[in-house]
This record gives structure tokens, sequence and C-alpha cells, in this order.
């Protein structure tokens, strides 16, 4: 991270025209008056699983330090006291294995879909909202001005096909007909998320003026509008209300003292990367890192989601790594062959150089050391191989302000409801529920709570 | 309509019913279906229930003559305009060409066509700013709206100025005249703008009531009525005069209602099914017309967006070869819509007009480029299916394309339903030089599981295997000469056929194709998927196509005075006024 003094104007260069709107970047909230940080959630989701051998550490211990990672994912060696590796989940709602394609949604909700009944042409949709949702929800109304979520995105070589489904799109949603469209373009993040009031301007401040009469306007007619209509259309509506709220809680925002961006991004300046391009795939996936950790670290929000994929990644091919031809991340799946784990090892470098990120902010406190460890990262894929297999083999790192027990390989959580674990993380991050998507299933994922 | 007088004779024959009905209004099988009201004249302001006052002649009795009593339209799903009609609306409405943001996006409907996606806050942002642009740019064009001068006016002129304009604008922007509340509200919005810290005059505050309206879930959304509890006849809903304008102009147009469709709709004129099938027809004939033909077909045969795919480096495809491969489709299925609407010329013909030089390339075509038809060697291309377009939207990086094609045919054209993918799938046979697809997906096809699928639409698939993943011609594959032969099951029965130009004849003639064309475009204009309760609609559109070549046009106009288009079932948890039982 740099002072964004220095490199404003590269920045504003970079983002061309529209940049004069721009903000500063800044933490929102100082936290040298407490020493108790917040707790964040950051999720990230990818489709296709593993190579089917690579998952599952050898050895029969219960800690990491005395199990052996794969090839594929040993760029996490250095993070085993940070991890807590769960042997493969069930999601019971969902039922079969052409779904895991389509259960980003079901699998976070932890309930059952919709299902329009029209074979592989069927459209998923969750009934209920997503972790991020319940959680980043719950945080926003406690807390004045923050943002629910921050939802991210990398581009998907995303064409007119399967992969345009809504379903396959979406990893969140706030509900039945309300998918949370994640944000592809950094640029953009920055000039909306991190908009503070832009000082002395009062060219800005009467354009800010408009928008919140006009938002203003716009969320009773909303309201008005969804009135005459049938519930599955007020729930879409209910979507795009929450979204006309969400913009005014940021224009509602106060400046910041402290301007912070991402080097990632300024080290783009003059030249704005093409954000729609698989070329720079491996560019976008640091800035976008960059932005969840700054987003976090200001906290402007508590929970942050990074999709890598579509949940088919039929489009998706990675030119520029070596030993994955020109496969694409699906065929690649089905094909379980070498190129798979050449995917997968750098994917778990990704993930090792998030944590990097998280634990290069100090936030000392009585259960911390670094913002790493007030954090819990979920990396959550739909399946455990390629090739359908229907089980989920999803990782956590950080103990979220201690509230979780990392190091460890927990074999207790074989086939156990991921809904138990999506319990475990509303207690860890202090939201308490009983259940999570289903009534009927509770209880904790044995062992991982501290 | 004038065009059913110029189609060939060797077509006539076949269209004679249907173009007489189309000519008439009347509905094959509906008997006087247009001497009945569909609903009853509204009044200009359109402030009364269109179906008040109506007795058996309104739409529940009309619904009777038409098919199945029993039969429901089925429900209206609330839909944002996708981005074609957002372009295209703010282009009619304010002169405005400002493009639409990436941030809106459309995707796949569950029926299998582009649909707008919802609102959530990036496309919320995206909306704003992108509005707001339209309305930088358009005010002047609709400023002469409000019938003020351009200065020298008093604040009471202007004041009056602004309610004309509300008015005027206002019925054009949310394509239905606003009530007196609606007006006033919108009205305070705008005297705010010159009263408070703002201080905006008379044409800033305007440009900021336009910035507002493009945002009003009443422009956004496909939803032309008044708040008012809907009136349920019969378990149906009639479409308001205007709902039905819209809808007419969104389907044929992907755009707003013109002035005439406007008027026709305040003054009643679109109330019943002749009315409707006049404008319906002018509409299609006119230039505009053109975009639901090139968005309906190129959607149903599987054609999609090429300008965003990635293919194998060793085929050189580029985002503007692949713009230019779904350029030619569309000036083909215009040529042929400007024609006669047949769809045996959509799946045979071997004319085309290649405008690009590696777009030629693909075809082996050595002649001048430009616009003049040409006929490509008749024994290897044949209609869309042969289409560099379709044959390369239709295709998997892996190269194992007949599945791709031929779910495809499978699933588009003949209407059929697939099994869902298994658990566990075996890994593909990797890809080899020294073997040919058929043969990687023949020892696929040997695995138990994938029998049950493959099987279903790997022979349809295989036919294309003179096409390479661009669509190029070839003759060898994996070091052997490409067998595409391929023996399928149809409806009629078991039919061999030896390459894609057979199976574009045979399909091109088959009942089954011609019933499912029909059912795709319900699917089409209704945005969900079709139901049992659909049935009465689907009578009618097959009703065109069955027994004959059709003619597509023909088709496309039919749906408008269907119950699916003109009425449809309340929404589950909608709030309705007390049932009517006529």
């Amino acid at each position: 991270m740099k002072n964004l003094q220095t490199s404003r104007r590269q920045l504003l260069a970079a983002l061309g025209a529209g940049a004069a709107l721009l903000p500063l970047l800044a933490p929102r909230r100082g936290f040298s008056a407490t020493p108790l940080f917040p707790k964040r959630l950051l999720i990230v989701t990818l489709p296709n699983g593993y190579h089917s051998d690579d998952y599952i550490p050898t050895g029969t211990a219960t800690q990491l330090s005395d199990l052996q990672l794969s090839d594929s994912l040993s760029p996490l060696a250095p993070w085993k006291d940070q991890l807590a590796m769960l042997a493969p989940m069930d999601c019971p709602n969902i039922n079969a294995a052409e779904d895991y394609h389509r259960s980003y949604a079901m699998n976070m909700s932890g309930g059952p879909s919709v299902d329009k009944q029209l074979g592989p042409e069927s459209v998923w949709s969750p009934t209920l909202p997503t972790l991020d949702q319940v959680i980043g929800g719950k945080l926003a109304a406690q807390n004045l001005g923050l943002l629910r979520t921050l939802p991210l995105r990398l581009p998907f070589g995303d064409v007119f096909g399967v992969d345009s489904k809504r379903e396959a799109l979406r990893s969140f949603w706030i509900g039945e007909n309300q998918p949370v469209t994640p944000e592809v373009n950094p640029y953009n993040v920055i000039s909306s998320y991190f908009a503070g009031k832009a000082a002395n301007d009062p060219m800005m401040e009467s354009v800010r003026a408009e928008k919140r009469s006009m938002l203003d306007f716009l969320g009773r007619d909303l309201e008005r509008f969804s009135k005459s209509l049938g519930t599955a259309d007020q729930l879409n509506v209910a979507g795009h209300l929450q979204a006309i709220r969400d913009i005014e809680s940021i224009l509602g925002q106060t400046p910041a003292a402290q301007p912070l961006v991402p080097d990632s991004i300024t080290s783009t300046a003059g030249m704005p990367l093409d954000f729609n391009s698989l070329m720079n795939y491996p560019a976008l996936v640091k800035i976008q890192f960059d932005l969840a950790t700054a987003a976090l670290r200001a906290d402007l929000t508590r929970v942050v989601t990074v999709q890598l994929g579509s949940a088919w990644g039929d489009a998706h091919t990675f030119p520029w790594l070596p030993g994955t031809g020109e496969n694409t991340w699906h065929s690649m799946g089905h094909d379980d062959g070498p190129e798979k784990r050449v995917l997968d090892k750098w994917l778990m470098g990704q993930f090792s150089e998030l944590l990097a990120r998280l634990a290069a902010v100090p936030e000392v406190g009585p259960n911390s050391k670094t913002m790493l460890d007030n954090t819990v990262v979920l990396w959550a894929t739909t399946m455990l191989t390629g090739t359908h297999t229907p089980q989920l083999p999803w990782m956590l790192a950080g103990s979220c302000g201690g509230a979780i027990k990392t190091g460890q390989y927990l074999r207790g959580s074989e086939g156990i409801p991921v809904n138990r674990l999506l319990i475990d993380l509303c207690q860890a991050m202090e939201v308490p529920v009983t259940s999570f998507g289903d009534p009927t299933i509770t209880g904790s994922v044995p062992g991982l709570l501290a | 309509m004038t065009r059913c007088l110029q189609f060939p004779p060797c077509v006539a024959m076949a269209l004679l019913f249907a173009c007489a009905a189309g000519c008439t209004g009347h509905i094959p099988g509906s008997g006087t279906s247009s001497e009945h009201a569909a609903h009853q004249p509204a009044s200009a302001t359109n402030q009364g229930d269109p179906t008040q006052g109506t007795s058996t002649a309104g739409v529940g009795g009309q619904m009777a003559s038409v098919a199945n009593p029993a039969g429901s339209p089925g429900i209206r799903p609330l839909r944002r305009l996708n981005r074609d009609e957002l372009a295209n609306t703010v282009s009619d409405l304010l002169g405005a060409s400002t493009p639409v943001p990436a941030t809106i996006t459309d995707m796949l409907s569950d029926s299998g066509y582009q649909q707008s996606g919802n609102i959530s806050k990036v496309e919320a942002e995206g909306l704003i700013d992108w509005t707001g642009s339209v309305a930088a740019v358009g005010v002047e064009k609709v400023l002469p709206l409000s019938g003020c001068s351009a200065t020298g006016a008093t604040r009471t002129a202007e004041d009056a100025c602004a309610r004309t304009f509300i008015a005027a604008f206002g019925r054009r922007a949310f394509r239905r005249p606003l009530s007196q509340v609606e007006q006033d509200e919108l009205f305070t919005y705008y005297a705010d703008k010159l009263r408070t810290g703002l201080a905006y005059d008379h044409s800033t505050a305007i440009r900021g009531l336009v910035w507002l309206m493009l945002q009003s879930p009443r422009f956004l959304y496909h939803w032309e009525r008044s708040a008012e509890p809907a009136q349920v006849v019969n378990g149906q809903i009639a479409l308001d005069l205007h709902e039905i304008a819209a809808r007419l102009s969104y389907l044929f147009w992907s755009s707003m209602p013109d002035d005439a469709l406007l008027d026709a709709a305040d003054a009643g004129n679109l109330s019943t099914t002749q009315q409707i099938d006049v404008q319906a027809r002018r509409l299609l004939a006119d230039e505009k017309g053109a975009r639901v033909a090139e968005n309906f077909i190129l959607q149903w045969v599987g054609v999609i967006d090429l300008s965003r795919m990635t293919k194998a480096d060793k085929y050189a495809f580029t985002a503007p070869l692949g713009a230019a491969m779904v350029a030619e489709s569309k000036r083909d299925v215009r040529a042929v819509f400007g024609y006669d609407g047949s769809l045996n010329r959509l799946f045979t013909s071997p004319v085309t007009t290649i405008d690009d030089p590696n777009l030629a390339k693909i075809y082996g075509y050595t002649g001048a480029l430009g616009n003049t038809p040409i006929t490509l060697d008749p024994t290897q291309r044949a209609g869309l299916l042969t289409s560099a377009a379709f044959l390369t939207s239709q295709t998997l990086h892996s190269d194992l394309n007949p599945i791709k094609r031929g779910l495809a045919v499978v699933q588009r054209l003949l209407c059929r339903t697939v099994p869902s993918a298994p658990a566990n799938v075996p890994p593909a046979k990797p890809a080899d030089p020294n073997l040919s697809t058929r043969k990687r997906l023949t020892q696929h096809d040997q695995n138990a599981c994938a029998i049950g699928c493959h099987a279903v639409f790997d022979p349809a698939g295989m036919t294309f295997e003179h096409y390479d993943g661009v669509g190029a011609y070839r003759t060898m594959d994996g070091g052997e000469p490409v067998d595409s032969s391929a023996t399928l099951q149809l409806d009629a029965g078991t039919v061999n056929v030896a390459d894609a130009v057979e199976l574009s004849r045979v399909l091109a003639q088959s009942e089954e194709v011609r019933a499912c064309v029909a059912r795709q475009w319900l699917r089409f204009v209704v945005q969900r998927p079709d139901t049992d309760a659909d049935q009465p609609s689907l009578t009618v559109t097959q009703a065109i196509t069955q027994g004959k070549d059709p003619d597509l046009r023909e088709l496309m106009a039919a749906i408008t005075t269907t119950p699916a288009f003109i009425s449809r079932s309340p929404s589950p948890g909608e709030t309705i006024s007390a049932e009517v039982q006529p």
C-alpha cells in the first residue's frame, strides 16, 4: 500500500476522464482509539474442485503440521498453522451431480433451490440468503455506515452460453430472485466503494446532492411499484431497492483521514488493465485481492467476496499459464490430468499470497497480531473433483479473532452437512444462529470452534 | 399485409391458409374471434380498468373461442429492459447513442433466450451514470415537449411548461399516460431542484427530471400499468392496452412504441384481435421489424455473441472475425425474412453474402467481397446450421464439437430434453492428433454412464464433422477421412444422413422441427418456459407451422392475438381486486 497523495495523479490517469469524480481512498474509521479489531469474513469461490488425488493430505494425524500436503496444495505449506482444512462435506440440498455447476448459491445458503424443471435448460435459484448476506446484513445493521458486503469477481471468459446462466455467474444472493452482481472492474470499485466525500469541491457536492435526492425519490417509488407485484417480482424489486439503499449509504459516508490505494492499482497507472481480458487474469487476481484487503483494513465492510470463476468454467482458459494448454477450467476438471494440477497449484499460490497480504497488516490485540488473525477466509469450490464428485472440500484460514481452531485437518467434517459450517462461521463472526438454511440441521463442525 | 401478394408461386399455395388468416386478423381455429372485443375501449387517460364493463365479450369469452377455455395464459414475470432494448429506447426517446455500460448484463433465460439480468448495486450504479449521460445529451431534443420558449419565461410559465413536459415525456418514457398523482410528484421533484440549494434553472431541472425518470421502475421494467390491483376474470388478467402496445413494440422492434402505437392504445384501438394484428404486421413490415427475426432465429439455433469467444491459436480466431460471422448470419436471416420467411430456406439455402476476407477464407470463397448474394458449394453449405456463426458458437475448446452441435440440434431444433450429466463422470479421452473426434467420442460412448446422454445427441453432432472449430470445411480428421454419417431417431422414424447438409434438409422438412419452432417462438415471446397451460396459445402457433413449410413471419404475427400475449395469469402473491365470475 502506498499513500495516495504520491500516486493520485497516476491513478487519475489510469482511471480516465471519469475519474475526475474520484474521491480519496481512506480508512473510514480509525482503529487507534481501541485495540479491539473487528472480525472479518472473506469468501473466495471457484468451480471444478481439485485433482482427484490432491485435496486430502497424506497421513493419519489431525494436526496439519504432521500431515503432508500434495504438490498442488504445497503453496499453502507455510500457512499450515493458520489453516483449518475440512474433510469433504455434503450439501444435502443438492442432489444431482450436474447441480454442482449450479450450486454456488445453494452451498452458501444451505437451503433448497427453486428448479425451473426444464432439464439442462433449467435455472436454479436459491430460496434463502447466502452466508455473506446474513453476516454482512447483520453487521451493517449494527454498525452505522458499514457496507454489507463488497462483492468482487474476476473475468470468466464468459460467452453467451451455459456460462451465462445466472446461477453460474452469481455465487451470492440476497434471497430468491436477488442475485448480487460482483464487480469485475477494479476502477469502479475504487470510485464507488472507497468513495469518501470529496473535500471542498462544490461541483461534486451538487452532483451528490442531486443524487441523494434522486435516490430518495427512487427508493420510495420502488417501494410503491413493488406493492402491485407478485411475490417473485417483489423479491426482484427488493434487490433493486436494496441496491439504491446501498448507494445512498455510500453517498452518506464521511471523508477519510489516511488515503490508501493498493500498489497493484497504481502500478497500472497510465494504462488501465482490460479487466474483462483473461490475459490479465493474474494481474487482476492480485488487484482484486488487494482491494479486498484494503476494504477490510479500512473497515468499509467486514464481509468481502471474490468469485474466481463461473460455476462452469466452460470458456475460462489460462493461456498465460504454461502447462494448461488451451484447455478450459471445465475441461481440465473432467480430464483430471496434469493440466489441472498446474492450475490448482497456481490457484493455491494465489491463496497463499492472499494470506500473506492479510498477515502483512499489523493488528496487535488480545487475540491477534495481524489482520489475518481477525479474519476468516473461506476458500470454497463447488465439488471435490472436476469430474462431478459431489462433495465440498472447503478450507478456512485465519482464526477470526481466536474463534476458530486452526492448524488442523478436520476429519470429523467428512460427509456432514455444510450447513453446520455455515452455522459455525456465523458463530465465529458473532452473528449467532441456531441453524442456517435448514432448520432441521443444527450443531457444529466437530472440533472447529475454539 | 401487402407482403401476402408478393410470395413467389412456389410457396404461395402452402402459405395461403396462414396468409389469409393473417390478413384478415382471424386466428386459425378461432372462428370469428376478431369480431369479439379483446378489451373494451379504454378511456384516453387509461385510468379505468380495461376489463370493467365487459361481459363474456371480454378476454375470458374471447379465450373460449380461441381454444381450451380452461387454458391459462401463464404468468408474466417482471423483466427489466435488456441491453438492446435500453439502447434502442433511449435512441428513440432522446436521440441518445450513449452505449449501455458493460455492467448492465443480459443472461440466458429459463427458456434459453437472452434475458435482462436483475438490478443489484453494480447495475444500479451503472444505470445512474449512464442515464445521467443520456439525460444530459438528450434533454435538448425533448425540451420542446414542454412548449416553453428557451428564455424569458416567468416562473409561473415555467411551472406550467414543466407540467406539460411531465405529461408528454412521461407518456413516452413510461409508455402509458401518467396518473395525476404521478405527475404531481414529479412536478414536486422538479420544483425542488429550482428552489433548494441547488437552484437549478428550468432546463437544468428538466434535465434532472429526465435523469430521474430514466431510472424509474416504470421506465426500466416492462410493466406499463397503473398501481391499481389488476382485475381477474376467469382466472386471467387482460393486459392493459398500453401493455399490449409496449409488448408489440419491444417484441418486434426491441424498442418503445412509436406515436402511432401509443395513440392507438390511448384511443382504445388495440381492443380487438384485428386491431392488434394490424399493428403487429405494421411493426413487422417496418425496417426495424428485422430485429426480431435476427434476435429470435439466431438465438433459437444457438448463435452466440462471438466477439467474446476465444479459440485455440491454430484457428487464428479474432473478435472482428467472430463479429463478421454473426453479421453474415444476420444478413442471411434478414434476406429470408425479406423474401418469403421460409423455414426451409433458412436451413437449406447455400446463398449468402461475405464481406470479410477472413470469413471468406473459412468458406473457401475467393470472389469479390461485399453485399452481393453469392452461392456457396451446395454440397458443403446449406443454411444456418452450416454457417460459420452456428458452427463456431457450438464448439468446445477441446474440439469435441459433436457434443454441443448435437445438443443444439436436439434441444433447440427438436425441443427435446436431455438428462443431466451423472455424478462421477469419468475423465474424457485426451486430445490426440492421431485420433479423430469420432473415435474419441466413440470410446467415450462405450462407457455405461455416457450411453444414456451421449447416445441422445452425439449422432446429430457427428454430422457436422466436416467442419472444424470455426466452421471451415475439412475432409480429414485425425489422419483419416472424415465420416459425418449418422443414424437419427426422429419422431417420424429412423433416418440415415450422410452429413450436415442432408441433416439440414431433413430437419427443414421435419414436422418435429416445425412444431418446435412454434414452441420456441412462444418461449421467446413469453420469456419463460412454456407449460401445459400454454397449450391454447401453442395450438395457435403450431397451426401456422404444421403440415407445410411455414412462413415464419406469419408465425410471428399470429402469437400477438393469443392468450399468452394479450393476457396473463395472476402471479402468486399478487394483490388483485376480487375475482369476477362472468
